[in-house]
């Protein structure tokens, strides 16, 4: 058995799941702190905020959904399958689009909600549009999750 | 936050740093609805007599500070708040200098409320401001060393006699060795006063111009409305062009030589001189009133408008130090604002007087 394309195909699985769970908990971490703000001066908003302090958390989810793509693909859990360097190269290749704008997107969502958050403390009224700012940001991790869907799909064992 | 800074790392430096402000910022977005708006200073510059206009008071959050004492209140009520606000902000900021440099203007003035009191054998107790950082008793120990100490000050005039007695921050252990010198070898509180007043600016440019671009850009119209306002002012006072060069602040952006150029005029054309600088709207504006009443109050409240709506920029950051400096900045001006209207109503100003200075807070 060809080690190499295990140990890239770990290493793709390890990123996806590794740098978008990095991204969304320092989304969620910006949030939460500008919500905690608030909420110690008005504490009757906290279900308001926790909405959008949920929002860059999916970012980390769809990582995790392609780790685990990997790790049913190659047979991590139970037999391992053969998988040669080049399947292993082409395996991290495709966890890259969910690992990069994971990364990046749940950071950046992260700010749009907790600009959100200083749309509510003054019109807590707007928490529709307020929602629906930082919920435009997913839109891209949910490309890069569909693109690095599909391109492991076309890798075959 | 350095304006200097741009590469990639330093932008991730910056963002780092902002995100330290998270939590602060999230509750000061919540205490910026209890500022006071232009329909409550309407309100109270509507009302029939004071006391109807401290009843309006009373219904905003300076209330929380009232003893029941009435009117007479007010003062204190908004010191209290004034105070409050700084006391909050320092608690939940990440970085206590950006208050104490603001507070440091408070340290100042009860310096020179301490040195002159000295000067005259008076009590300073009753004038000190309660929002220094420094406790004033401790000031008035170090100038009493400072001033016992003139042999030694002048014997080695590079140590200050200061050190290792008192426990000051080194800032203002050389201001009161400075003051002390001048006095020595002047004996014109003036100038001390004037020192003081740089001695400020200069802190507050040096602190901003490194942590907040923020800060800084509001510093600029703030000397640029002092020396422009002070030029206009001296001049038709019949100040000469001396005695104005040395209360010029240095660090704005019109320069002393454009406004010592403008000096000798009559305080009209000087104002016209200017109208091409990035002040022209309060010029303009203020030239014309000045031309109708003879008063350039108008033009003063147009600068402290221009000062507020530099701090609008923070509106548009998610986190970082700018909303916490706007709120320190706008509860001072209204702070301003509410004790105008109470002196005015109290004093039985006309309405449309207090209403002229009271520009900043009303759109019309």
């Amino acid at each position: 058995m060809d080690i190499l394309g295990i140990v890239l195909s770990f290493a793709g699985a390890a990123l996806a799941a590794g740098l978008a769970g990095i991204g969304s908990s320092i989304g969620v971490s910006i949030v939460g702190q500008v919500a905690a703000g608030l909420i110690t001066e008005e504490p009757g908003k906290f279900g308001q905020t926790l909405i959008l302090q949920a929002l860059p958390g999916t970012q980390g989810i769809y990582g995790l959904l392609v780790a685990f793509l990997v790790i049913f693909k190659i047979g991590a859990i139970g037999t391992l399958k053969a998988v040669t360097p080049g399947q292993g190269m082409a395996i991290l290749l495709a966890c890259l689009p969910v690992a990069l704008v994971g990364l990046f997107s749940a950071i950046a969502q992260g700010q749009a909600a907790a600009a959100s958050i200083g749309l509510i403390a003054r019109r807590p009224e707007e928490l529709g549009k307020g929602i629906i700012y930082p919920a435009f940001v997913e839109t891209y991790a949910v490309l890069a999750l569909i693109a690095s869907i599909l391109l492991l799909q076309g890798v075959t064992l | 936050m350095n304006p200097e800074s741009s590469s990639v790392w330093d932008s991730i430096k910056r963002m780092y740093n902002d995100i330290r402000y998270a939590y602060a910022t999230g509750r000061i977005r919540s205490l910026q609805k209890d500022l006071v708006d232009e329909t409550t200073i309407r309100r109270m510059l509507e009302a029939p007599d004071e006391e109807a206009a401290f009843a309006v008071i009373m219904e905003t959050s300076y209330a929380a500070y009232a003893t029941g004492a009435g009117v007479s209140d007010y003062e204190r009520m908004l010191e209290s708040g004034l105070i409050e606000a700084y006391r909050l902000v320092r608690s939940i900021s990440p970085d206590g200098a950006l208050t104490d440099i603001l507070l440091r203007r408070y340290d100042l003035h009860n310096v020179r409320i301490i040195i002159k009191a000295e000067h005259i054998g008076t009590d300073y107790k009753h004038l000190i401001v309660p929002m220094g950082r420094i406790d004033p008793d401790t000031i008035a120990a170090a100038w009493h060393v400072s001033r016992e100490k003139r042999e030694e000050r002048s014997e080695s005039s590079h140590i200050s006699p200061l050190t290792s007695q008192i426990l000051l921050p080194r800032w203002l252990e050389r201001l009161l060795y400075r003051a002390a010198l001048m006095i020595d070898n002047s004996g014109d509180l003036y100038l001390v006063d004037l020192m003081l007043d740089k001695a400020w600016f200069r802190a507050l440019k040096v602190w901003s111009k490194k942590n907040s671009h923020y800060l800084y850009a509001w510093l600029i119209v703030r000397i640029d409305a002092v020396n422009i306002m002070g030029m206009l002012r001296l001049r038709a006072s019949g100040w000469s062009r001396e005695r104005w060069r040395e209360i010029f602040i240095e660090g704005g952006r019109v320069s002393r030589g454009k406004l010592e150029s403008l000096y000798d005029l009559a305080p009209e054309q000087a104002a016209a001189g200017l109208l091409n600088t990035a002040y022209r709207r309060e010029i303009e504006e203020g030239l014309e009133d000045y031309r109708k009443h003879g008063e350039l109050s108008y033009m003063e409240a147009l600068f402290e408008a221009r000062l507020l709506e530099v701090l609008q920029a923070e509106r548009y950051i998610t986190f970082g130090s700018q909303p916490l400096l706007a709120y320190l900045l706008r509860k001072e001006a209204e702070v301003r604002a509410l004790r105008m209207v109470m002196i005015g109503k109290l004093n039985g100003l006309p309405h449309d007087i207090i209403h002229k200075r009271l520009r900043a807070f009303l759109c019309r």
